[in-house]
């Protein structure tokens, strides 16, 4: 029995082994940036320094799906830095206190009077068209491989238009047609397609609010109207309020301060 | 029976406007509140053959109607986080099995379920003291990593787990690592069948790119070491691999140690379901007849375990999110050493923004003489609203 007993051990010893180290390096980091054309990066860099910060952000967030059978908003309070972002549901009132961890692409979920939160996939969706990669900042100049389309015209601005595939798993999205204002720098619209290339959300991006970067006063984005094209056709608006830079402490995103 | 029904009617029209008005006052200056409202019935066939239950000696009851006010109250500002949870249940209940064969009873209690005080002492340090349901892992049936409670609370979310008493230093010195020393002081509204003894717990955890695990390292008074472990890795956007396990360094007979192990697997699809498996092993869990495992009849089964077998298996399937008002969980457990089954069924559907209907069934399978899930209970309905505001 004794040895049965140690012959059990080191069997889930070499499971714990093989679900921590032969499946996966730990440890591993995620390959540097890419940073061969310089031009590209920078346009890009402006453009993502209005839709968010590296060393922290928090803002205001309602969501709405526009649909005749649902008119209630789903409004978020989310920090986030970089990648990883913690969202707390403020309404509706059935959500209250719901709260939405991501840390190094892992998920948690938690919402009152469960004992523990729980791990989800990266697959739920936040509501109606929106990704909880939605409502994080964007880093599309370094998650993104760049290539240079013909300029086009949105809104009767003359525009940058990219195509970008992603380079990291980290990535909210595989593939992105994004169109960048020539006279502002900012980015106006996105559509987002599948591994396989096939176009499934477009977004328009509106920017009415600023933020302070050292002594510039900056725009900074305001809206993000989300239209699916293949499913349901409908549109599902994202309202963006009070950004603040901030730094975020380490403990934020930690997944033992999830519950309280 | 009549009474808790006025009460509720009553709760239903006055507690709107009331809470409304709480709301707006409370929410300020980072005071938060959120009040729930359970109104219930339950339904249950003891089971009266079991040895363990021969004519309903455990008392359970046949019908229960409930009435819950769970209000939760927090203040975070700036170093200090503070939160109350207070209880009131007002419950009716009949019994018809057993010596209370006939009787109806209606009794209201009022608690504090859960409170913690918490002090940040730098941003990487925090100190913290409260009554608290602690609990962390990836499993559905059992948490075998946590050394202080097995009971995670998920076989009826409805029902809250107990809170027990903790001090806690935490310390988060950077993104991906934090280590925490915990030590359970008192076993609060819980009711330990064996006698309580303080327990010391380091618990350090990391969480790499898509995986993550913990270590727990603890000690109980008089006793020995144990040391717990869970992980989860996703191997893909939609797979979580996921364990979790403990082992202590005393024996608990000639020829079994005191050893839990789960590994599970939950693969969730694009439309929004999710599919788990789990198996469970205790390597001092119980195959021979049931009855004996109780040390009333010599046994050596610790009846603070949740589950006395030594192999289970889980299946379930559930959606949170269908149509966004509808979720649902399904889940089989079969015990592998003898032939019981348990079946559970979570629904839900969200009347609204404040209004949710929901049934917890449990539908237990087997030998009764023998077998572990149905020597209780043949089956329980529970049936209800929920408000919230």
């Amino acid at each position: 029995m004794e040895c049965k007993a140690r012959g059990m051990v080191i069997a889930w010893v070499i499971f714990f082994t093989i679900l921590f180290v032969f499946c996966g390096s730990v440890f591993s980091d995620e390959p540097e940036a890419d940073s061969r054309n310089f031009s590209i990066k920078k346009i890009l860099k402006k453009a993502d320094e209005a839709r968010g910060n590296r060393e922290g952000i928090s803002w205001k967030v309602s969501i709405a799906v526009l649909d005749s059978t649902n008119n209630s908003d789903m409004v978020f309070n989310v920090n986030a830095k970089g990648y990883d972002l913690l969202a707390e549901s403020l309404a509706p009132a059935k959500d209250k206190g719901n709260k939405i961890l991501m840390v190094n692409g892992n998920m948690w979920f938690y919402k009152p009077g469960l004992s523990k939160p729980v791990p989800i996939s990266q697959r739920q969706k936040l509501s109606g068209n929106a990704a909880y990669g939605d409502i994080a900042a964007t880093n599309y100049e370094e998650d993104y491989e760049a290539t240079v389309m013909p300029d086009e015209t949105i809104n009767q601005e003359l525009c940058h238009v990219f195509f970008l595939k992603a380079k990291t798993n980290r990535a909210t999205y595989d593939q992105i047609k994004y169109w960048i204002s020539k006279p502002t720098g900012l980015g106006l619209k996105a559509e987002y397609y599948t591994v396989s290339g096939k176009k499934f959300k477009v977004a328009e991006m509106t920017y009415e609010n600023h933020v302070q970067v050292g002594d510039q006063i900056q725009p900074f984005i305001s809206e993000i109207r989300i239209d699916d094209v293949v499913m349901t056709r409908k549109i599902t608006v994202l309202t963006l309020e009070n950004p603040k830079m901030k730094k975020i402490s380490n403990y934020i995103f930690n997944r033992n301060m999830l519950k309280n | 029976m009549n009474k808790i029904c006025t009460i509720f009617i009553f709760f239903l029209i006055t507690m709107c406007p009331a809470v409304e008005t709480l709301h707006a006052a409370a929410n300020f200056h980072g005071l938060s509140t959120r009040f729930n409202l359970l109104a219930y019935g339950v339904k249950s066939d003891p089971e009266t053959e079991s040895i363990v239950n021969n004519n309903n000696q455990s008392n359970l009851t046949s019908s229960q109607a409930c009435l819950a006010l769970r209000p939760d109250f927090e203040y975070e500002y700036d170093w200090i986080y503070l939160s109350i949870k207070p209880r009131w249940t007002l419950t009716y209940e009949k019994w018809t099995e057993g010596a209370n064969n006939g009787e109806t009873d209606t009794s209201n209690e009022f608690y504090i379920n859960e409170w913690l005080a918490r002090f940040m002492i730098t941003d990487e340090l925090f100190v913290s003291y409260g009554q608290e349901n602690l609990q962390w892992g990836p499993s559905f049936m059992i948490s075998p990593s946590n050394p202080f409670i097995q009971d995670n609370g998920r076989d009826n979310p409805m029902l809250e787990v107990d809170g027990l008493y903790y001090g806690r230093l935490a310390w988060i010195p950077h993104y991906n690592w934090s280590a925490s020393l915990i030590v359970n002081t008192d076993e609060g509204r819980h009711e330990f069948d064996n006698d309580f003894k303080e327990k010391y717990a380091l618990k350090v955890d990391y969480t790499g790119y898509q995986k993550y695990f913990s270590l727990i390292l603890s000690h109980e008074q008089s006793g020995g070491e144990e040391l717990g472990l869970f992980a989860g890795w996703w191997v893909s956007e939609a797979v979580l691999l996921y364990g979790e396990g403990s082992a202590a360094n005393e024996t608990v007979s000639d020829d079994s140690m005191d050893m839990d192990l789960l590994a599970g697997v939950s693969i969730s699809f694009k439309m929004g379901p999710v599919l788990a498996f789990e198996y469970y092993y205790n390597e001092n869990g119980f195959t021979g007849p049931f009855h004996e495992a109780f040390s009333f009849w010599g046994g050596t089964a610790n009846t603070d375990d949740m589950l006395f077998r030594k192999n289970y298996g889980l299946i379930q399937l559930s959606d949170s999110n269908i149509g966004e008002c509808f979720g649902y969980v399904l889940r089989w457990t079969q015990n592998f050493d003898d032939s019981s089954s348990r079946f559970l069924s979570i629904l839900e559907y969200e009347i609204n923004n404040n209004y949710k209907l929901f049934y917890v069934g449990e539908i237990n399978d087997g030998n009764p003489n023998n077998d572990e899930f149905v020597s209780m209970n043949n089956y329980s309905i529970f049936l209800g609203i929920e408000l919230t505001y």
